[in-house]
């Protein structure tokens, strides 16, 4: 008889409770996955209940974006219970390491993240927003397949070819493990100077490759500073009065459809 | 006075105990659901009418209090029929590292009482920590003991598992 492992039936029972999971990923390193990942965490919690997980098992800093560096979950009988913030439940792994490095090969990976997705008691909720770390590799592969009621991704992008280039990649694979791609966010797509919209980090044609998958979500997110100092200056809640936060609401009228057609 | 002493003592380590207790002992009763969960869903998904014995390896790297995970278990199998009579038996699986940058392979209690320095001030208390919860973190807190790198591999002794299950159809 082949050796079981109990973490999977618990985790499929967890993810029981939760009625849609939203994976944000990239592929493409440094292009504010965690950032959106936390705005739209932040835009859901004002109307219906969320988690955040943060999967960067190399470099989790959820924690960091929400100031909650220093917390450690409490423990219940049913899990570890995540800390909350703006009405956010966060959970990462960056609340048992500090500063730690965190050195894993591809089994510890997998292994990491399945033990935080069987021991983190969520409890009952609408939305579990997934911060996927970069690569199409153990951790990507590990989350969608264990990440199991319903669920979409939003992938991140920055405007250059290279970033672009790299996307598709993930596009296709995440096509090819149907999960569905609910909306392709141009992040850092210009910085407003009055009128003017300047293109800092280029002007790849974003549409042009959410067209030829048929993504029919692009969402355009500007630089902003608003955005970075609100996580600087530890008051997260000023996210709200930024562009990207107001720009996130399509992608989060479009989650809320589809609950309700769930429902 | 001496007898004032002897009493706070006692209720010192009391409540000392208590604490330790209550850190310990609530991860075990949620590794124990997910153990009475698998064995009701391994066995119903197998036929099975009625569990009679669940063979459960645990890793020593996971450093469950196993008479917690007992109790808890003998507490959560009444609420599912097929695996409620059933026996949990437990054997300790002593856990292995194998260096991969010097090859030097050593066992857990060599990296014990580093464990209990680095998160419960002194190499001889046992506390609370994270290796408890994820394993896989060892490699942020322990070097090999040889060479000091942290590229190490957990070769046994890991977690939990299921081994085997008796059951009647």
């Amino acid at each position: 008889m082949e050796k079981y492992d109990p973490r999977d039936a618990i985790i499929e029972e967890k993810f029981r409770r939760i009625k849609f999971s939203v994976l944000v990923g990239s592929g493409k390193g440094g292009v504010g996955k965690s950032t959106i990942a936390s705005i739209l965490a932040l835009g859901l919690s004002r109307k219906f209940s969320v988690g955040l997980l943060d999967l960067d098992v190399h470099g989790p800093i959820v924690p960091e974006i929400f100031g909650l560096e220093n917390v450690e979950p409490k423990e219940s009988k049913k899990g570890l219970i995540p800390p909350e913030k703006y009405g956010v439940k966060v959970m990462s792994l960056g609340f048992f390491t500090e500063k730690e490095p965190i050195p894993m090969r591809g089994n510890a990976k997998t292994d990491a993240i399945k033990e935080i997705l069987a021991i983190t008691n969520w409890g009952p909720l609408d939305f579990l927003v997934v911060d996927l770390p970069p690569g199409t590799g153990d951790e990507t592969l590990t989350s969608v397949k264990y990440v199991t009621n319903s669920k979409g991704a939003v992938l991140v992008t920055i405007p250059s070819k290279i970033s672009l280039s790299v996307v598709e990649r993930t596009i296709r694979l995440f096509r090819e493990l149907n999960v569905p791609i609910l909306a392709l966010i141009n992040n850092m797509a210009y910085y407003s100077l009055g009128e003017e919209k300047i293109s800092i980090l280029g002007e790849a044609n974003v549409e042009e490759l959410a067209g030829k998958y048929g993504i029919d979500e692009v969402v355009e997110i500007p630089i902003d500073p608003k955005v970075s100092k609100a996580i600087e200056s530890r008051s997260l809640e000023l996210i709200f009065q930024s562009e990207a936060c107001a720009k996130m609401g399509k992608i989060v009228e479009k989650l809320e459809k589809i609950v309700e057609r769930q429902s | 006075m001496l007898l004032a002493c002897i009493l706070e003592l006692n209720i010192y380590f009391l409540w000392y105990d208590v604490y330790v207790g209550v850190l310990f002992v609530l991860h075990e009763w949620s590794i124990a659901e997910s153990i009475v969960v698998s064995s009701a869903k391994i066995a119903v998904g197998q036929g099975a009418s009625k569990v009679v014995k669940v063979y459960v390896k645990v890793g020593e790297l996971s450093q469950l209090e196993l008479e917690i995970l007992k109790t808890a278990i003998n507490e959560l199998k009444k609420e599912y029929d097929v695996v409620r009579d059933a026996d949990f038996v437990f054997e300790v699986e002593e856990a292995r590292f194998k260096c991969l940058n010097c090859g030097y392979s050593w066992g857990f209690s060599e990296v014990k009482r580093r464990i209990n320095e680095i998160f419960c001030g002194s190499p001889d208390k046992e506390c609370d920590n994270p290796i408890h919860y994820v394993p896989d973190l060892m490699n942020s807190f322990i070097r090999c003991p040889k060479c000091g790198s942290p590229d190490f591999e957990v070769v046994a002794g890991r977690g939990v598992y299921i081994a085997k299950i008796d059951f009647v159809k």
